[in-house]
């Protein structure tokens, strides 16, 4: 399993994704289903040293927004790459709740999206099985800059144009 | 107009790198088709009947001279010599090879055009009334909010994969001339009792096999809150609208199955969090793009124009003054009017346009309209401001290339989808219906019948507008059979209606005389000054069904 960064690097993977029934091995960085954090959350707690979250795209973490911060990554599921949900999902992440642990995205993914999934607060790619990495860095400069305000450093148009920092500004 | 700074510029310009990247990864294939399709798709290319197809964007409908003569040439160089003119204000290429692509946006490059977002499941181009600017009952133009949302939805990252398409459109009229209504998102602009300037908001209208008139879920949204409403609106259509039903897909079916209190609520909850983490627009910004839509200069006073005495003494034909009581609007400015320019002849292909037509188009631009051009969502083209001076001479000029038919809003200012001539979707022909109809009806009839539309679908999805039209025709296949359903009543505009189907559908040849029984129908039972749609109110729909039923 290939997993790259979002300046295009591979990155040796500490965490391992655990299947539903597979018992969490001790001490060790899980990545687990959120139905089942939800069930057996006190076990995982103790058990692993890290814990991340997997999360399909019909899943809403507006009710564990308060424990979003203790996971060190949480992994969005694109099951088609023509299902922008996680999009959303990220934006959300980074923009309600100020989530600044790691977010991956998995599943279904073309190179032709990374850009818009960096700029959405992705930080990292599970490639699929049979691309070469090299190909795909060029995906994240597609564009140099972009028109809206998001959750990256990307130049946004408006402030070029006025030489503010940022929209904020 | 705006022009493109040179931020849009390198924008557009990584676009065709980017394009030609997935193109020549698709011819090695490195991407399947069905990887291809939403990539290409989100740059306007379809792949039709018989070739594919280019969609080349033209936002809310505002082109240049200079474009229009760029259109020209790729009409030439890459397809056969003509374009066609849509109802979303676009201009559509048929016989591109998928190979030319690239080449083609390079060339729309040059004159900062492009195939961005001209279909796929994302946000469309934004359109709007072809007389903004210039229209006598404008509140405020909206153009420079078409623009600051043509930049905020071009390359959204969020926002790029939607459940189905999104179509937004705005007016700053009394007088809708957008649709509005019938678009995921309408925007009307409105003034409040302070008089600040904001819009009120409509989502969830549509044409397609579920025609739905929008719902106001907004009376006043304050003019700088725009962009994070919006936002928050497609951010509840991503995550909640259907994905599982292509047909089930779009904001309206949302909107009906959340309720459009539980939507509303949904909307404002996400607003109110998200309009504190968006900040707003520099105002510089917004005052750069108002500055890019400032009036031309117009010559004050205007110099009068003859009277018709004079010009009739002087030999001009009645024809220039059928065109000029159809086709020349009441404009803001004295002594100017707003031209339109029919691609309706008799017998012709609504909205298509040959390149030498565009060509003179733009040179009347140049001569006659500060060298700006309009496309409406009729499939015509307007001359925004033109002195009541040159009226004639322009006409002459027009009229020399066929373009100077005196049809605006009139019968034969037919709307037809593509149709089974190019379309892969399409059950039925609709050009040949409509061909048929503007060579029948007679100048006499239709200048007695005044304002009358008739619209034409090939298919339910409705692309021609048939929901939205005095006489609706959808083209439908009966066991390999082409036949029309007519229906009566619909309305794009403030009193928006959805048109109700007279009865069984008819056979091809029997359209013609249908719409013609209809008409007659309407002129023989109308009272003093009422429109059809009036008469259609207060005598029903029986009197029509009977006129068209007994011509079989």
């Amino acid at each position: 399993m290939n997993v790259i960064d979002n300046k295009g690097n591979m990155i040796s993977d500490h965490w391992l994704l655990i299947p539903n029934l597979t018992p969490i091995p001790s001490e060790s960085s899980a990545i687990v289903s959120l139905e089942r954090y939800l069930s057996e959350k006190t076990e995982i707690i103790t058990k692993a040293n890290s814990i991340g979250l997997i999360v399909e795209p019909d899943q809403a973490l507006d009710d564990i927004a308060n424990e979003l911060n203790q996971f060190g990554i949480i992994v969005l599921l694109f099951p088609k790459f023509t299902d922008g949900r996680a999009y959303s999902h990220a934006r959300l992440l980074r923009q309600h709740h100020n989530y600044s642990g790691e977010i991956r995205a998995a599943g279904n993914i073309l190179r032709d999206q990374l850009f818009f999934m960096k700029r959405c607060g992705f930080d990292s790619f599970i490639l699929p099985d049979d691309k070469a990495t090299t190909d795909w860095i060029s995906g994240f400069s597609d564009f140099s800059a972009g028109y809206q305000y998001s959750s990256d450093d990307l130049p946004i148009a408006a402030c070029e144009r006025w030489n503010t920092k940022t929209l904020m500004d | 107009m705006y022009s493109y700074d040179s931020i849009d510029r390198k924008i557009v310009s990584e676009r065709i790198a980017q394009f030609r990247g997935q193109v020549e990864r698709r011819l090695a294939g490195d991407l399947t088709e069905d990887e291809f399709r939403p990539l290409r798709l989100m740059n306007g290319l379809y792949l039709q009947l018989h070739a594919y197809m280019l969609r080349v964007a033209i936002p809310y409908g505002t082109l240049s001279s200079k474009q229009m003569r760029a259109l020209a040439g790729i009409s030439r160089k890459f397809d056969k010599g003509y374009g066609h003119f849509t109802t979303r204000q676009n201009i559509q290429f048929n016989w591109p090879k998928l190979e030319d692509t690239p080449d083609i946006l390079a060339d729309l490059a040059k004159v900062d055009m492009h195939a961005i977002q001209t279909s796929g499941n994302c946000i469309r181009n934004i359109t709007t009334d072809p007389l903004a600017g210039v229209a006598a009952d404008e509140l405020e133009d909206p153009r420079p909010w078409a623009e600051i949302i043509r930049q905020w939805s071009t390359f959204h990252p969020e926002f790029s994969f939607l459940p189905r398409k999104f179509k937004i459109a705005l007016t700053g009229a009394l007088e809708d001339r957008a649709a509005i209504r019938f678009h995921d998102i309408g925007l009307q602009i409105r003034k409040n009792e302070e008089g600040d300037i904001g819009f009120e908001v409509f989502v969830g209208g549509g044409q397609g096999r579920t025609p739905v008139i929008a719902k106001s879920i907004r009376s006043f949204l304050p003019e700088g809150d725009l962009l994070p409403y919006l936002e928050a609106i497609l951010r509840v259509y991503n995550l909640q609208g259907r994905r599982d039903n292509l047909y089930k897909a779009r904001i309206k079916i949302l909107l009906d199955a959340m309720g459009p209190e539980a939507f509303t609520a949904a909307v404002e909850k996400e607003w109110q969090t998200t309009r504190d983490h968006t900040p707003n627009l520099p105002n510089e910004e917004i005052l750069r793009i108002k500055a890019a839509f400032s009036p031309p200069k117009y010559e004050r006073p205007a110099p009068s124009a003859k009277s018709d005495d004079a010009l009739r003494r002087d030999g001009v034909p009645e024809g220039f003054f059928n065109w000029r009581r159809w086709n020349c609007i009441a404009h803001r400015e004295r002594g100017y009017r707003a031209v339109i320019i029919s691609l309706k002849p008799p017998g012709g292909i609504p909205g298509d346009a040959s390149a030498r037509q565009m060509e003179i188009i733009a040179s009347l631009a140049d001569s006659f309209s500060f060298g700006e051009i309009r496309v409406t969502h009729e499939q015509n083209l307007v001359l925004t401001d033109v002195r009541e001076l040159d009226l004639y001479p322009l006409w002459k000029l027009l009229d020399a290339a066929g373009l100077g038919t005196g049809n605006a809003s009139l019968a034969t200012d037919i709307i037809a989808c593509p149709g089974l001539d190019y379309c892969n979707l399409a059950n039925a022909r609709s050009i040949p219906i409509s061909q048929q109809i503007s060579e029948r009806l007679t100048e006499e009839k239709l200048h007695l019948t005044g304002p009358f539309s008739i619209k034409i679908s090939g298919c339910i999805n409705a692309c021609g507008h048939h929901h939205v039209a005095d006489i609706g025709i959808l083209g439908v296949d009966k066991k390999g059979e082409e036949l029309y359903q007519i229906m009566l009543g619909g309305n794009p505009g403030n009193n928006a209606a959805i048109a109700s189907i007279l009865g069984p559908a008819i056979s091809s040849d029997k359209v013609v005389e249908s719409v013609e029984s209809i008409i007659d129908t309407y002129l023989a039972n109308r009272q003093t000054k009422e429109t059809f749609s009036q008469t259609l109110g207060r005598l029903g729909t029986e009197i029509f069904r009977e006129a068209l039923y007994e011509c079989h």
